[in-house]
């Protein structure tokens, strides 16, 4: 579906380097950073709206540097709220927008307004910042795009509401032909629906596998200051101290099976901590 | 490229502000006053515009869309030559009424409201879209500083060519007045002015691609 390699691009204080990852038909990848580690920048160099300096990206098997306009009518993306034109009511905006994606499906899209509880006599000013976002997530569904792009969809979201938008993105690859790349940094969100994670930092891609395989790649350890012995320091990922003792991660392979230090599987939260203090190292 | 110009009407040209300015084309009524002022207002309605499209994020939007780049800039051009058009077409009428009815005896301070005045009109509006779009899409959102050097570029060719007129007694007896002997000169005027204000949109435009096209947004 889509096949990202070696995307570049320079700014005078940040860069992206040489980011590469294949996203396959039915799945959803999560795209976990900090905030300004390059998650937008990535995505928005896929669809070439920041211009990369070098790369390729290839999107349902052609080339978006020369299909570009064929390529985006099959994906949905939103970079954050909808938050354009605030002061023309919803209707308005989707009417214009519309016009612009040949599958367009009303229907669907008053279902998502429905399901969001979104009056589209309202003006986009007077839509709350969550609600902003379901907008987003609205326009970026409703045109039977193929590819689905989404940067921070769950950000100012309730709890409520996240579980819902995660419920809608199951539902909307259970057929099988449709991908779902989301960025965030609410890691727990992937913990419930994503099949793949990529992971990035200062512009460098530090993980790409399926989430199962990252889990299960690594193991949680925190010990007394006495268990913590040269060798396993050696090891550790991201290694934290404190009073009473350590923590940190390590790969499954490292571990000694006859080691008395407790471990714990991760979740991505502690994945993105523990490798990202490493880097910061 | 239907859509994009319907877009551009439905959210971004505000449509009380044109009716509004071009309602001041009945500048060109007032005796002895500098008619070229009147279209300068197109100017004004044109950096309005832009400002409100910057507030609502409106290239923003259009990047969403799936239209080349290209796009963006020709909506903005049609944006930009709409709102002249407007102010033209909307002096005409004012026009006919100050050469016929008004001012019959002439503007002591510029050029009479007949066809070199629209001629010239063409021609620094060309003179402002050459300026103005392409430096606009150096960015996409530094307006001010591209509509402060665009109408500086305009009334120093107003001033220019109506000074030309003014000053050169050839000039001013063909090219200034009511004369209907002289009608066929003011019309080559006119049809000259179309002609750069053609030329130079297509130019600015082949300009604001390139300068647009390293624009990261």
């Amino acid at each position: 579906m889509l096949e990202v390699k070696n995307l570049c691009k320079h700014y005078p204080k940040f860069d992206l380097v040489d980011v590469s990852f294949e996203l396959p038909t039915g799945y959803i990848m999560g795209f976990i950073g900090m905030n300004g580690a390059g998650k937008t920048t990535t995505l928005k160099s896929i669809l070439n709206i920041v211009r990369p300096d070098n790369g390729e990206v290839k999107i349902l098997g052609k080339d978006m540097s020369k299909n570009e306009i064929e390529i985006k009518k099959e994906i949905g993306f939103m970079f954050g709220p909808m938050d354009c034109y605030s002061h023309y009511t919803i209707k308005k905006v989707a009417d214009v927008y519309k016009r612009f994606f040949d599958k367009w499906d009303d229907s669907l899209y008053e279902n998502y307004l429905t399901k969001f509880n979104i009056d589209e006599n309202k003006k986009i000013s007077d839509l709350s910042a969550g609600m902003k976002v379901k907008l987003g997530i609205a326009f970026a569904l409703s045109h039977e795009a193929k590819l689905i792009i989404l940067d921070e969809p769950t950000s100012g979201l309730d709890p409520i509401a996240r579980d819902e938008l995660l419920d809608i993105m199951r539902e909307v690859i259970a057929n099988g032909d449709k991908s779902i790349l989301f960025s965030t940094h609410i890691t727990s969100d992937l913990d419930k629906c994503a099949d793949f994670i990529i992971f990035i930092r200062n512009g460098k891609l530090i993980a790409n596998s399926t989430k199962d395989d990252l889990i299960n790649k690594y193991y949680v350890l925190s010990g007394k200051k006495a268990d913590l012995t040269n060798e396993l320091k050696s090891k550790l990922i991201g290694l934290k101290n404190n009073e009473f003792g350590f923590s940190g991660l390590i790969e499954r392979k490292d571990f000694e099976k006859d080691s008395q230090v407790q471990k714990e599987k991760p979740n991505l939260e502690d994945l993105m901590i523990y490798l990202n203090r490493e880097e910061d190292k | 490229m239907k859509n994009i110009f319907y877009k551009e009407l439905k959210l971004v040209v505000p449509t009380a502000l044109y009716i509004l300015f071009s309602l001041l084309a009945a500048l060109v009524i007032i005796p002895n006053y500098p008619y070229f002022v009147a279209f300068g207002y197109a100017i004004l309605a044109i950096f309005i515009t832009f400002s409100l499209a910057r507030d609502n994020k409106d290239i923003e939007f259009t990047s969403m869309l799936p239209i080349p780049r290209n796009d963006i800039v020709k909506s903005k051009l049609f944006t930009i030559l709409f709102l002249e058009g407007v102010q033209i077409v909307a002096c005409i009428p004012f026009a006919i009424l100050s050469a016929l009815v008004i001012n019959t005896g002439g503007n002591l301070v510029g050029l009479d409201a007949n066809f070199t005045l629209f001629g010239f009109a063409f021609i620094e509006f060309g003179v402002f879209n050459f300026i103005f779009i392409p430096q606009f899409f150096k960015t996409g959102y530094k307006i001010g500083i591209s509509v402060f050097w665009g109408l500086t570029g305009y009334m120093l060719v107003a001033l220019l060519l109506e000074g030309l007129v003014i000053a050169i007694p050839v000039l001013h007896n063909i090219l200034d007045g009511y004369n209907v002997e002289n009608i066929g000169y003011q019309i080559l005027v006119l049809l000259v002015g179309l002609g750069f204000y053609i030329l130079s949109a297509f130019l600015s435009y082949k300009r604001a691609v390139k300068n647009f096209d390293k624009v990261n947004f």
